[in-house]
Order: C-alpha cells, then structure tokens, then sequence
C-alpha cells in the first residue's frame, strides 16, 4: 500500500491536472482544437502583447499581496487581544463560524452592505453624514478593487487568526512570553520581537499558498470587481465564455501564464520554507 | 532585613487553598532551596515572587515592595524546567536578548555576549539554532540568557529536571561556580533531595501550601518528612557486590 499510496496520487490528482495544462499548451500553440491549423506563436504573440492581460495578472497579484498582507496584520492585531478569550468554547464558535461562509455568499453580503443604497449608505444618510444613499462612495465595481479586498480580507483574516491561536499554543508562545517578561520585555517588546516573529516563521507556508488561492479567486471578483480590467480568473473566464471562437485560445495562453506563475511561486516557496526549516525551527 | 523578604503569601485556585501564608527571607549571595512533592505549590509560589501570578501578600526585594509591579520590572528572572530558547533566534540572540531590550550599544553585545559564550564552552554554537543543541547545551544558554542581565534574584523552577544523571551533575556544578563567581541570589526548587542538599546554602521544604525553612542541613535531615534520614540508612544498609 505504501508503494501503491505515490502512484494512486499521481494517477488522479496530478495525471489530470498535467494533462489538462499539456492540452492547454498545446490549444494556445494551435497544435489541438477547433482552431487547430498547425504550429503558430500568434496566440501567444497576442495575449503577450494585449494590455489587459497583463493588467489582470497585476491587478491580481496586489489584491493578492495587499489582502494576505493587511489580513495578516489583522490578524496578529487581533490575536494579542483575543487570545485571553480564545479558550473559551463560545468565542473558538465565534471564531470559526466566518470561516463556514462560501465566499459567493460573502460577495453577496458585501454587495447588500457596500453597494451604493446598501445597509452602510443608508447608515450615512441616517446620519446625515451624505446627502442621499446614493452620495455614498463607490465601494463595489470600484477602480480601486476595495469591495473585493475588502469582502477577501473578511474571509481572509478570521482563518489567519485561527491559525496564528493553533501556532500560538504549538509554539509554547504563552511560556515563552513570560519568560522574555522577566529578562525584561513590555508586553510591547514580546509581541515585536518574539510572539509575532515566531508566528510569521511557522505560518509564512500557509501565508504564502493562501497569496496563491486569492491570486486565483474567482466568486468574489466576478461581483464585486470590475470587468476591465478583470482580475486574472474573471479574465479567463471572459475568453473562455465568449462567443468569439478566437479568444479560446488566449484563455489557454493566460491559462498556461498563470499556472506557470503559480508552480514557480510554489518552487520559489518550497525552496524557501526548506531552507527556513533547516535554519530556524 | 533581608534581602529577599516574602510576607505571609496566599494563593487559590478556585476554592483550592495552595499557597497558605507562605513567609521567608532570604539574604544576599544565598540560594535557598526549597524541596517539595511535586503539586506543593513550588512552581504557584515562583510564579508569584517573580510577578506572573498574582497573589495575596507581600514581596519585598531590597526593600522595595515589588508586589505591584510588572514581570519586566521586578528585575528577577525565572527559569523554567524546559530550557525555552527563542526558536527563531540563534545561540547567541537567546543570549542578547536581554541586551537588546535595554538597547545597549552594538560594541557592548557583542562582547558581553561573547564573553559569556566562552565562559559557559559554547563559543563554538553561537550561530547554531535551538534545534541543533543537547540538553545540556540549550540549559546553559538558557543560564547565559538569564545571567547576561544580571538579575536582582534567580528564580529556578527544577531546570534540571529533564536532563539525564550525567549532564544534570555538570551542570549542578556549573551553577554552583557561576553562583559563587557572580555572587547571585536565588531560589531553587526542586523534588530532588540531593539536588536541594547540593544546591542550597539554605534549605527549605514545602508541603500542603505551608514552607518550613531550616537553620542548618542537621535540622534539615532531622525532620522525617525531608527523607533525608531514609536516604542515608538506605545507602547505610548497602551493600556493594563482592566478587
């Protein structure tokens, strides 16, 4: 069984995950597929060269790196306070219960409390903080992607901050801060150089594979976000789904470009955690 | 007045009485070691002395009532049974840490550090991770760690529980030089008679929440419930085998 356990991984999760990549090289490069006339570069000449591809791929790493980032630092904000709390039965409820929520939800959720005569326009004009509902600043469809970042980092950080309470406990962190308290550290001092520390070491892998999954999230952009420039699985989507025959081709391109981007993410993170593994914990 | 004075120290847990009124004093340069079961309130008793507990009763150090104080501000040190090295920090940041947080000159660390490295044998580690040392090694960069800030008094909490015969007696030895060499005040505890014997200036044994302190080892060996008396007839009635 256990010679057997490698080959039955490789026969059904990555055999069809590389073959589908194979058939989308091979349909970007004209080789297969209704458009199929034999080797041609135009496809990718095309895709290489338009603006909005290029567009989507940056719009979708900084959602990426912005919302891990500012989640991130939520989280470990949060942690220092809710900590003492975190033992408790109804507050671990509490803390996973964000975590049940499919993000199509969220981005609906979002949509009813950010959307231009949604629950918080209509806090502001009870207020009188704006002078109609529709006064308030656009926070959906946006050019600034907030409605996005703002719905990804609500789903975001409560799972960092599990993560960081479980790796908290993990690392001995409690005991450890008490003693750094009697070699002379103010609480300040313990979390900047020792609890935070400690918890970004052990945790950067996840941090990092989860920049991953938001570089390819789809639900959340496709209804808060704009569609040009559309971040890159709304892209995709777009040339995937059109009726024009000749956009196929390009989705594959950006297909196989965003693969590519996330296996040498995924090297250069692998390389990275086994080195900070040899060196550090 | 001594040194180190507890007054009448009372601790519960729910409505677990474990602590009960727990009054001692302890002068300069002494270490006092306080022998007990293991659940005697050894550890509840440190914990209090050194500020990570609160407690019921007064701690006087030099005079200075520091029952109010902050951890960081009492200028005592606790030491664990389990060495807690910062696993992110390498030998000789363990070390500095201390220095760092007073923000001593760059010049000053290093050759503070670099000092006690070599007094304590590990010059060789000092870029070596937590991970990579003994037992034994890590319990003396947690010693370097705790002594490179020169602590009004040492609190040690059985921190050579977990090693084996051998390095715990090196490193017994190597406290008691350290000890003598930097004139350190501290308490010891542990349920460990020979280890108390070896390592106390002054001897204490604590049961049910109450600490009898002793006036001489006699007096110590004395009292049945040390068991020290037991151990000596054991080793009395001993017989080596003859070949």
């Amino acid at each position: 069984m256990k010679r057997l356990a490698p080959v039955l991984f490789l026969c059904f999760a990555v055999a069809p995950l590389a073959a589908g990549l194979v058939y989308a090289l091979l349909y970007s490069l004209g080789l297969v597929g209704a458009l199929s006339s034999g080797f041609t570069p135009v496809y990718w000449q095309k895709t290489l060269t338009d603006g909005s591809f290029w567009a989507s791929l940056g719009l979708s790493a900084a959602v990426a790196t912005v919302v891990v980032l500012l989640s991130t630092a939520l989280a470990l904000l949060l942690l220092v306070w809710l900590r003492p709390l975190a033992e408790r039965p109804r507050t671990r409820f509490l803390l996973h219960f964000p975590l049940a929520i499919p993000p199509i939800i969220a981005a609906f959720v979002s949509f009813q409390w950010l959307g231009s005569s949604g629950m918080l326009a209509r806090i502001a004009y009870l207020f009188g903080w704006i002078a109609h509902p529709d006064a308030f600043p656009p926070l959906i469809n946006d050019p600034f992607y907030l409605g996005v970042g703002l719905t990804s980092m609500l789903l975001t950080f409560p799972f960092l901050l599990l993560l960081f309470l479980n790796h908290y406990q993990a690392a001995n962190l409690l005991q450890l801060s008490q003693l750094a308290s009697t070699l002379g550290a103010s609480p300040a001092h313990i979390n900047l150089r020792l609890v935070w520390p400690v918890l970004l070491r052990r945790t950067m892998p996840t941090l990092l594979l989860y920049g991953v999954f938001l570089f390819g999230a789809y639900e959340v952009p496709l209804l808060l976000g704009r569609q040009n420039p559309a971040m890159l699985s709304v892209f995709i989507s777009q040339k995937f789904s059109k009726f024009n025959l000749a956009d196929l081709p390009v989705a594959y391109v950006a297909t196989v470009v965003y693969a590519l981007v996330v296996v040498v993410f995924t090297a250069v993170f692998l390389q990275l955690n086994k080195s900070t593994r040899q060196t550090h914990l | 007045m001594d040194f180190l004075d507890i007054k009448n120290i009372q601790k519960s847990f729910g409505g677990a009485r474990v602590l009960n009124g727990i009054t001692f004093g302890l002068a300069e340069h002494q270490t006092l070691a306080i022998l007990g079961r293991s659940g005697c309130g050894k550890t509840t008793l440190l914990k209090i002395i050194a500020g990570l507990l609160d407690g019921d009763g007064q701690v006087l150090l030099q005079e200075q009532d520091i029952s109010a104080l902050p951890p960081q501000q009492r200028g005592i040190v606790y030491l664990y049974q389990e060495t807690l090295l910062f696993p992110h920090l390498n030998v000789f940041e363990n070390i500095a840490f201390g220095l760092r947080l007073r923000a001593l000159p760059e010049a000053e660390i290093q050759s503070r550090v670099g000092a006690l490295l070599e007094s304590l044998g590990l010059a060789g580690h000092a870029r070596s991770m937590p991970t990579a040392l003994s037992g034994g090694q890590k319990q003396r960069v947690s010693f370097g760690r705790a002594l490179i800030v020169e602590p009004r008094l040492l609190l040690l909490d059985e921190p050579f529980g977990a090693l084996d015969t051998e390095t715990r007696g090196a490193m017994q030895t190597l406290f008691k030089n350290i000890a003598a060499r930097q004139g350190i005040t501290s308490v010891f505890v542990t349920h460990d008679l020979k280890e108390a014997v070896l390592m106390g200036d002054r001897l204490g044994y604590m049961e049910s929440g109450l600490l009898h302190i002793y006036d001489s080892l006699d007096a110590f060996a004395a009292d049945e419930k040390t068991g020290m008396r037991q151990e000596i007839e054991f080793w009395k009635k001993f017989k080596p085998f003859q070949s």
